[in-house]
């Protein structure tokens, strides 16, 4: 039974490994053709120079492009603390200007501090931790409790892996955007049956569907809420783009 | 007392039996008769449909006679059902036999169902024969008949991109229905769709017959260019069906109602789609039909810091949830909020109306003079194939100094940035949720190495329950023991040596020897040869002279037969691997 299970361990995890890097950004290529990650270079960008744009912009009371480039940089720099303190900031702002006076419950600090690329680098580790071990025992037994160790850092690292990956995805297939328009109007698509439009204010968080004809689809968490017109939203992939117009003087 | 009463008794229910002879139909005198009807459920149909032949045989005093199926020329006969009834009025016995047979016309034209005859003892009856008219199928009902079918009708076929179509999909009807009939939503993909508020009654005459009608109309503005398709449409109605009694005394012979659920489904029809001209003017964002705009603010006159909302109106025939708002602005800063859009469409009239309403509210900070710039908004016209912009005046508003107590609250209550500006340069990443290739190198490889480790794990195991295999290692293990005798003194090295000469034997022999003397474990061993046992018994002997010898008596240090030993096991041990 054991082994039947360390079977079915081994061929997860190497379904969810295989499609990061055989199929390298194909398999999790944005849908509008995009390029997920590439070369590293000229993609790569600086958290400070997030931060500082983000800073920028939240003096300014450009809301929706602070919340933007402070999440990007939070992405980066996951535990720093001046980051989470402007975050925070422009969340209460954002929600003043929406005339909410209560403290918004978003203060966009991640569940777990951890960046991107370090999580994936601790599922990697842990793989390679268990796999080590694996081997050690096969060519020269190890006492159950080793074995038990080794076992568990594969599943720990399996699992990992698997929510990394469905995070990827759903990163790929719905961006995470901000609303920056002071007042976005999300009205029901074509084909779909008449309903109240709802009424987003910048620095709201929303993730991304299709497009049509200038028209994005708008979800928030899993449900889709209407559309709304592309320029009102900017994805927080793409923050670095803006960021000239935020400089610091 | 009881005696008493049963004389009575006796005598009613002997005068009942009487009764019941005397009246029993076969002891009267009964009028012998036989009759046979033919019925259609209808007199016309179209080519494909079914209509239903029933056949009553009515029989007093006789028998009831079997009904065989009519051959009739230009239609198919099957049988759909039978029943029989009895009935017993005034000491005349009825039955009756109902066969129905389904008739499915194979040609256009007149088909005779010719007279259906019966005999039973010698009485004979027939029916008359009945005509059933077969026209041509409708094209435009697909699951309908001609008393009952469904259609769609375009009132254009060639629309620019969001410019209005208007379907009507139509129910016809010559049958009771029972309800209200409910149309699923028309399929049409890359339409946003617009139903037309409940469907119309009414009467209509197609081909010189009355119809009942009830048409739903539907809106369709084409969200993409090309060739799209409109359709089917699919309607659920209740129709009631009369269907004729097997037993014309059953009921008074009134005709049974039932409700059947019937889905009929209208044709498709495609539409051209095409794209608007280029030269759209930059207030142009998406509308197309006929529009006018308004604009008004709310005062004219303020204080800094207070608000002063304009609200702009666009009405007109078309699609005005996709026709968006004009942007409106003003001549000084000032802070903008703008509102959601609410949308207000009339459904009543044959086309579609609309207004779009949005307020947008503006608080400048400074006293002085504003002006809300002209408003534009653009639109297509399909009719005159070109655009049209209409513009509103540039309205001025008096912005008066604020009052000492003037609420200036949210400027007061503005957030702004905790931490300061950074100088050093943070970290480098990217912004995207993908593994780093290097760290899904290693996941593989960690994987693959996983799958080896349980490969080889398995291949372990197997080998370590392998008897041989196991028996192999145990000799191993008794050669290294071999050579750590070789520190003792010769006496006591002999006896271990002995000692381990028996278990290699009862290990390569695969027998217990543990309490045997050496001649019993020798005789177990099978499959040995003579000359291994002979060298075997030898070497024992050898070691046992030695680890038995009297002190002082020792001829050597023991040294040949520790090498003799050690040969044994390094032998026995190839012969087991």
């Amino acid at each position: 039974m054991m082994v039947r299970v360390r079977h079915v361990l081994f061929a997860v995890g190497l379904v969810l490994a295989l499609p990061a890097s055989v199929f390298g950004s194909l398999a999790l290529a944005a849908p509008n053709g995009e390029s997920g990650r590439t070369a590293p270079g000229p993609d790569t960008t600086d958290a400070t120079t997030l931060y500082n744009a983000g800073t920028v912009a939240l003096e300014r009371g450009a809301l929706g492009p602070s919340v933007t480039f402070l999440l990007a940089a939070a992405r980066l720099e996951p535990r720093a603390p001046d980051i989470h303190a402007n975050l925070s900031s422009a969340f209460v702002a954002a929600a003043r200007a929406a005339g909410e006076e209560e403290r918004p419950d978003d203060s966009g600090a991640p569940m777990v501090p951890l960046s991107s690329d370090e999580a994936w680098w601790l599922a990697s580790a842990a793989l390679a931790l268990g796999a080590a071990l694996g081997l050690a025992g096969a060519v020269r037994g190890f006492p159950r409790s080793i074995r038990w160790i080794g076992n568990g850092l594969m599943i720990a690292g399996v699992a990992l892996s698997a929510g990394l990956h469905y995070a990827a995805w759903e990163e790929s297939k719905h961006p995470e955007a901000v609303v920056i328009a002071s007042s976005l109007s999300v009205e029901r698509g074509p084909e779909e049956p008449s309903r109240p439009a709802v009424l987003l204010s910048a620095g709201e968080r929303v993730r991304l569907g299709e497009e049509r004809g200038g028209r994005v689809e708008i979800r928030l968490g899993a449900v889709r809420i209407g559309w709304a017109t592309r320029e009102g939203l900017w994805r927080v992939a793409d923050a670095p783009r803006y960021t000239s117009q935020f400089r610091p003087r | 007392m009881i005696g008493d009463r049963r004389l009575p008794a006796f005598g009613f229910a002997a005068i009942f039996a009487v009764g019941l002879l005397a009246f029993e139909p076969s002891a009267a005198d009964p009028a012998m008769r036989l009759d046979v009807q033919a019925e259609l459920d209808r007199r016309q149909i179209a080519l494909g449909e079914t209509a239903t032949l029933t056949v009553t045989v009515t029989a007093q005093g006789v028998p009831i006679p079997p009904v065989m199926e009519p051959t009739v020329k230009g239609a198919q006969l099957f049988r759909q059902g039978s029943s029989q009834g009895f009935s017993w009025i005034n000491g005349l016995v009825t039955q009756t036999s109902t066969v129905a047979f389904g008739v499915r016309p194979t040609a256009e034209g007149d088909v005779t169902i010719p007279s259906i005859r019966v005999l039973s003892r010698g009485v004979v009856a027939q029916s008359l024969p009945i005509t059933l008219h077969v026209g041509k199928a409708l094209p435009a009902a697909r699951a309908g008949t001609s008393e009952l079918f469904a259609r769609m009708v375009l009132d254009r076929s060639r629309v620019y991109w969001n410019e209005g179509i208007t379907a009507r999909f139509t129910v016809y009807s010559r049958v009771r229905l029972d309800g209200v009939q409910s149309w699923d939503p028309p399929d049409a993909v890359g339409f946003w769709t617009e139903v037309m508020g409940a469907p119309r009654s009414g009467r209509v005459v197609i081909g010189g017959v009355e119809y009942d009608a009830s048409e739903l109309r539907v809106t369709y503005f084409p969200t993409r260019t090309g060739r799209l398709k409109i359709g089917p449409g699919r309607v659920h109605l209740r129709v009631v069906r009369s269907v004729p009694q097997p037993d014309p005394w059953s009921m008074l012979g009134l005709p049974e109602e039932q409700i059947e659920d019937v889905t009929l489904e209208t044709g498709t029809a495609p539409v051209d789609v095409l794209p608007l001209p280029p030269g759209a003017p930059p207030s142009f964002k998406g509308a197309v039909g006929d529009f006018s705009m308004d604009v008004r603010v709310d005062r004219v006159s303020i204080r800094a810091g207070e608000p002063v909302t304009v609200t702009t109106a666009v009405r007109g025939d078309g699609n005005v949830a996709s026709a968006g708002d004009p942007d409106v602005s003003a001549s000084v800063p000032a802070r903008t909020f703008a509102g959601g859009a609410v949308t207000t469409i009339d459904r009543g009239g044959e086309r579609l109306r609309g207004e779009r309403r949005r307020d947008v509210t503006f608080i400048p900070e400074a006293p002085g003079r504003m002006a809300i710039l002209p408003v534009r908004f653009s639109w297509f016209d399909p009719e005159a194939k070109r655009y049209r912009t209409e513009a509103s005046d540039s309205i001025r508003v008096g912005v008066q100094p604020p009052e000492a107590w003037a609420d200036s609250s949210r400027a007061a209550r503005a957030v702004g940035p905790v931490a300061a500006l950074r100088t050093k340069p943070g970290r480098r990443g990217e912004l995207t949720l993908e593994p780093p290739p290097a760290s899904s190198a290693i996941a593989i490889a960690s994987l693959l190495g996983y799958g080896v480790a349980l490969v080889g794990r398995s291949l372990r195991r197997r080998t370590e329950r392998d008897p041989r295999r196991r028996r192999a290692v145990a000799l191993a293990a008794l050669a290294s023991g071999s050579h750590a005798v070789g520190h003792e003194k010769p006496d006591a090295a002999s006896a271990r040596l002995g000692e381990l000469v028996r278990k290699a034997v009862g290990l390569r022999y695969d027998i217990d020897v543990e309490g045997l003397a050496t001649n019993d474990a020798l005789a177990r061993a099978a499959g040995a040869s003579d000359a291994n046992l002979q060298e075997v018994e030898h070497l024992l002997v050898s070691l046992d002279r030695l680890a038995f010898a009297p002190p002082g008596s020792q001829k050597g240090d023991g040294g040949p037969e520790r090498e003799a030993v050690e040969q044994l096991l390094r032998r026995y041990r190839k012969e087991l691997e």
